[in-house]
């Protein structure tokens, strides 16, 4: 079944056979955790907030249309169960516009020296909204198109974001972590 | 000017721009140095992005939690229960109030019907004698669990389904 695509299976979820949904939250547990970990920063909340995505998905299943991709389907449903919990937690959030705070500090010294700990650092470093572009576009593999239909953005504020996101990484990895990039290298 | 070269690779290099833009951004890299040099970094560091950025490890007990929330076999079974146990509490109380008024109906003395022209509005009827004593204890305690079991089962109910 592992071999099996998304539609595929939703389709076996859809005529009952409820096993088959454990195939898609093995298959994108860790992207959705990490989407919800973008967003919420804590362990627990991630996890509270993607097993919520999750079974909200599940729920809704039977609404799926295979117009857009299963994943990002699935991420429009955690991004929004990540900002609900963020509007509870912190009442004065209305839009993810709001969520802007930079997370960590610069110098916070770096114990590892690998590279990908060392991007994940820098990426903690950028806005949630650059990191979330970021995360969605590199790691879960979204168009620009999807990350309009995830994001509710105009694809030209998309562009701009991620264009912008980039920009702030480069500017943050050569300006903190260039000695770690370049040994790297 | 640097800014905009740099707009114009990033477009180039996510394949987001029109065909002859495209041929003209290639013939520049080709070209002209400053292009090319600054094409060559932003490759380098997108494909950095790409293959060097990772997934944060999702705990072990997220797919067993989503599992078991979903799970219809036991959501149903546990629906079974609250159901049955819920039309079960309304049935006696229906049988309850039902036991109670027929009689009460029954010995009710219709006098005031035969009269067509001025109806005697004092009905005149006597209730039958409720229960009293150990027996009136016994159903006033069982009525009183009933209710609290009704209560419990139908905010569990809500719960689940909020």
């Amino acid at each position: 079944m592992h071999e099996l695509q998304d539609e595929a299976i939703i389709q076996l979820v859809l005529q009952g056979n409820n096993n088959a949904y454990a195939v898609l939250v093995e298959r994108y547990q860790h992207f959705v955790f990490t989407l919800a970990f973008k967003f919420l920063k804590t362990q627990e909340d991630a996890e509270e907030a993607a097993q919520d995505a999750f079974v909200k998905a599940y729920r809704s299943l039977d609404k799926y249309n295979s117009e857009s991709k299963f994943s990002t389907w699935l991420y429009t449903i955690a991004r929004n169960t990540c900002l609900s919990r963020l509007r509870v937690n912190k009442p004065d959030i209305k839009d993810e516009a709001d969520i802007t705070e930079t997370v960590d500090s610069t110098n916070e010294l770096l114990d590892n020296k690998s590279k990908k700990e060392v991007l994940n650092k820098a990426i903690s470093l950028l806005s949630d909204e650059d990191a979330i572009v970021i995360t969605l576009f590199y790691i879960q593999e979204q168009s620009i198109d999807e990350i309009v239909q995830i994001t509710g953005q105009t694809k030209s504020n998309v562009k701009v974001r991620l264009y912008r996101a980039r920009k702030r990484l480069k500017e943050i990895l050569d300006k903190h972590f260039a000695k770690e990039m370049s040994g790297l290298r | 000017m640097q800014e905009d070269i740099d707009i114009q690779l990033w477009a180039y290099i996510d394949g987001d721009c029109s065909p002859e833009d495209s041929a003209r951004i290639a013939h520049l890299i080709a070209t002209d140095a400053e292009w090319k040099q600054q094409y060559e970094e932003l490759i380098q560091f997108n494909n950095t992005l790409a293959t060097d950025l990772q997934t944060h490890e999702a705990p072990a007990t997220l797919a067993d939690n989503v599992m078991r929330e979903v799970s219809p076999r036991k959501r149903s079974a546990y629906s079974k229960v609250l159901n049955w146990g819920i039309r079960g509490v309304a049935a006696f109380f229906i049988v309850a109030v039902v036991a109670t008024l027929v009689p009460l109906l029954a010995d009710i003395e219709w006098s005031s019907a035969n009269n067509s022209i001025s109806p005697d509005w004092n009905l005149h009827f006597t209730l039958p004698q409720l229960p009293t004593g150990d027996y009136a204890i016994v159903l006033a305690f069982a009525v009183a669990i009933l209710l609290l079991v009704a209560a419990d089962m139908l905010f569990r109910q809500r719960a689940r389904q909020v």
